[in-house]
């Protein structure tokens, strides 16, 4: 388990975080740039000092700024995946990979054990290739692999998919969550992008000006966003579902049409600013039509997020305008439409 | 790139610049005498000058590395108090007459110096006109070069990849060997050029601290200034040997380390 409690200024950054992370948990840090996502990765792994505070490890304290206790990074059993991956440009893959067995002195085997890594990752074929030979993809996995080579306790990753374009990333995010499940150690990673955060981890906490603004599962933080803010950044309506000629059945009832052509089991997404609703039946082009009731009416700032319990259930984002002129209150029922080209698909 | 035609006041003054740096050249090529140049070359004289002068700077070229690169590391690194003065120190050498050089070197290792009564007395090490004396001479004023080009290249390492290696448990002394360093490798390669090429050409501080014994301390730029007085051919083309070799590495360099242009 991890428990860091970490206080420190940076520039403009105030930083105070508590952080919990249970053995086998994925926990994704999420907030946009300059809330002090990276900073608070970097201070768990020492390379940050913290002003007061403490992290503990599996019960081991590597740092308490009370006792002034401060294990090095070196010494710290935590692998990181660094934004950018930062593989060693003169360095091989292979050799990227022995680097730290090295370090650690495996040298004996670490030639041996880092090639078991590269067949694991697929990329036997690249144990002789610089980075810069590498594609985003496979940089990114031998980065991991690097970071896991040497059996850490915690997994750090900062932004592990935003160095790759929007065609590589969803077939990296989705070999991403596989490694990533085979890792039983504590992880965490830190993104700007709530669909990655939600698609990788188990709970999401939102961070903010250098504060833990919620956290909670998935579900929790996007069904129920305790803020306009988080509303904004996490606020999603996500659905699990099963894909196949254009359609998806949604979990717990209904049905979508998307235009994505992914098949099997799916993450289905859709903004709540997309959901447009209708005192009647309405004929026009959307393909997802169906009526459901309100169930509750939340009032966030100038929007009012409108939760309509059909199949599948679904959130609303209308002005409060709105809100009047269709007359709508809990209890009441109301009609919900949806282009299909506005359903997001991401595999599960 | 402008095409245009350029004022004719420029281009002349331009040409002159060209013309004086190109005529030395010339002229030095004009008065080579071929017909002796092969037996000019192969005297004994002329052989132990080159010899010498090889050693020397190579020997000096490595001890630049040997101490020049750590200092480097912790001018780029380290930030400790009076480090803009320790480094103006070591970089005087740059600026300093490299007579005065000698001087001081004298001063401090000569059978009186300051260190170098002690080394006397203590192991009856005397240094002053000895072969060790020359490539100290040479290291004094050509390490400089190698500290600034390495520290150069040691600040623009992005440090993120030092991080990286102490998150996977390298030591300091183990970045800087297999992290650091192989990034800074131009640099390196770029600073010890430098360094052995001012250490081939080094004269005023050798004269000086190391003396003119042939064999011994009579480098290549000492046996062209003795050899002027007498045997002026003799001069003229282990000149040219000289800036054949200077023109080589200011060639080497320019495309791939110094960016010029």
């Amino acid at each position: 388990m991890l428990l860091a409690d970490v206080q420190l200024q940076l520039g403009s950054l105030d930083l105070a975080v508590a952080l919990r992370a249970e053995p086998g948990e994925v926990v994704a840090v999420l907030g946009p740039n300059g809330a002090g996502k990276t900073t608070l990765l970097r201070a768990i792994a020492g390379l940050t000092p913290i002003r007061s505070g403490s992290v503990v490890l599996d019960g081991v304290v590597l740092e308490d700024t009370a006792t002034r206790t401060y294990v090095p990074t070196e010494r710290r059993p935590i692998g990181v995946v660094f934004q950018n991956y930062l593989l060693f440009p003169h360095l091989s893959a292979l050799d990227n990979i022995a680097f730290g067995l090295r370090a650690r002195g495996r040298g004996r085997d670490a030639h041996v054990v880092a090639r078991r890594w590269l067949e694991r990752m697929d990329l036997a074929a690249y144990e002789n290739a610089k980075p810069a030979a590498l594609s985003g993809g496979q940089a990114q996995r031998i980065a991991l692999a690097r970071a896991l080579a040497t059996d850490p306790r915690l997994l750090l990753l900062d932004e592990p998919l935003a160095a790759l374009d929007a065609t590589a990333r969803v077939n990296v995010r989705r070999d991403l969550k596989r490694d990533l499940t085979q890792f039983e150690g504590i992880r965490i990673l830190v993104t700007h992008d709530p669909l990655e955060a939600i698609a990788l981890a188990d709970r999401l906490v939102i961070l903010e000006d250098g504060r833990v603004l919620q956290s909670g599962t998935a579900t929790e933080v996007t069904q129920r966003p305790r803020s306009r803010y988080v509303a904004d950044l996490v606020g999603l309506n996500l659905m699990r579902g099963h894909a196949g000629a254009g359609h998806i059945a949604i979990e717990g009832g209904g049905t979508l049409a998307a235009m994505d052509s992914t098949e099997g089991e799916v993450f289905a997404v859709v903004h709540p600013r997309n959901v447009a609703l209708y005192r009647s039946q309405p004929e026009g082009t959307p393909r997802n039509v169906w009526s459901g009731r309100i169930t509750a009416l939340d009032r966030q700032g100038d929007r009012v997020r409108v939760t309509v319990g059909g199949a599948p259930r679904l959130v609303a984002e209308v002005t409060p305008a709105a809100v009047q002129e269709l007359q709508l209150a809990e209890g009441g029922q109301v009609w919900v439409s949806l282009k299909a080209a506005e359903v997001e698909v991401y595999p599960a | 790139m402008s095409t245009a035609r350029p004022p004719f006041a420029i281009a002349a003054l331009a040409a002159i610049a060209v013309a004086f740096f190109a005529l030395p050249l010339a002229g030095l090529v004009y008065r080579v005498s071929w017909q002796t140049a092969l037996s000019d070359l192969l005297t004994p004289e002329a052989l132990d000058a080159l010899r010498l002068s090889l050693v020397v700077s190579m020997a000096a070229t490595v001890l630049g590395l040997l101490l020049g690169v750590p200092l480097a590391w912790f001018y780029a690194r380290v930030i400790f108090p009076g480090r803009n003065v320790v480094r103006a120190l070591t970089t005087l050498p740059m600026v300093l007459p490299p007579v005065v050089g000698g001087v001081a070197l004298l001063a401090a290792f000569g059978r009186r110096g300051l260190a170098g009564e002690w080394l006397d007395a203590g192991f009856g090490l005397r240094i002053p006109f000895t072969t060790a004396a020359t490539v100290m001479a040479a290291t004094f004023v050509s390490m400089p070069f190698l500290v600034l080009t390495v520290e150069a290249g040691i600040r623009s390492v992005d440090r993120r990849y030092e991080e990286a290696a102490r998150t996977l448990g390298a030591s300091q002394w183990r970045i800087f060997r297999q992290v650091t360093l192989p990034l800074v490798a131009p640099s390196l390669f770029a600073g010890a050029v430098l360094c052995w090429a001012r250490a081939l050409g080094e004269f005023g501080a050798t004269i000086t601290f190391a003396g003119n014994l042939p064999g011994v301390t009579q480098t290549l730029p000492l046996a062209v200034y003795l050899a002027m007085e007498t045997r002026p051919e003799v001069a003229i083309l282990l000149s040219l040997v000289l800036l054949l070799v200077s023109l080589a590495v200011l060639v080497a360099l320019r495309d791939r380390y110094l960016r010029l242009d």
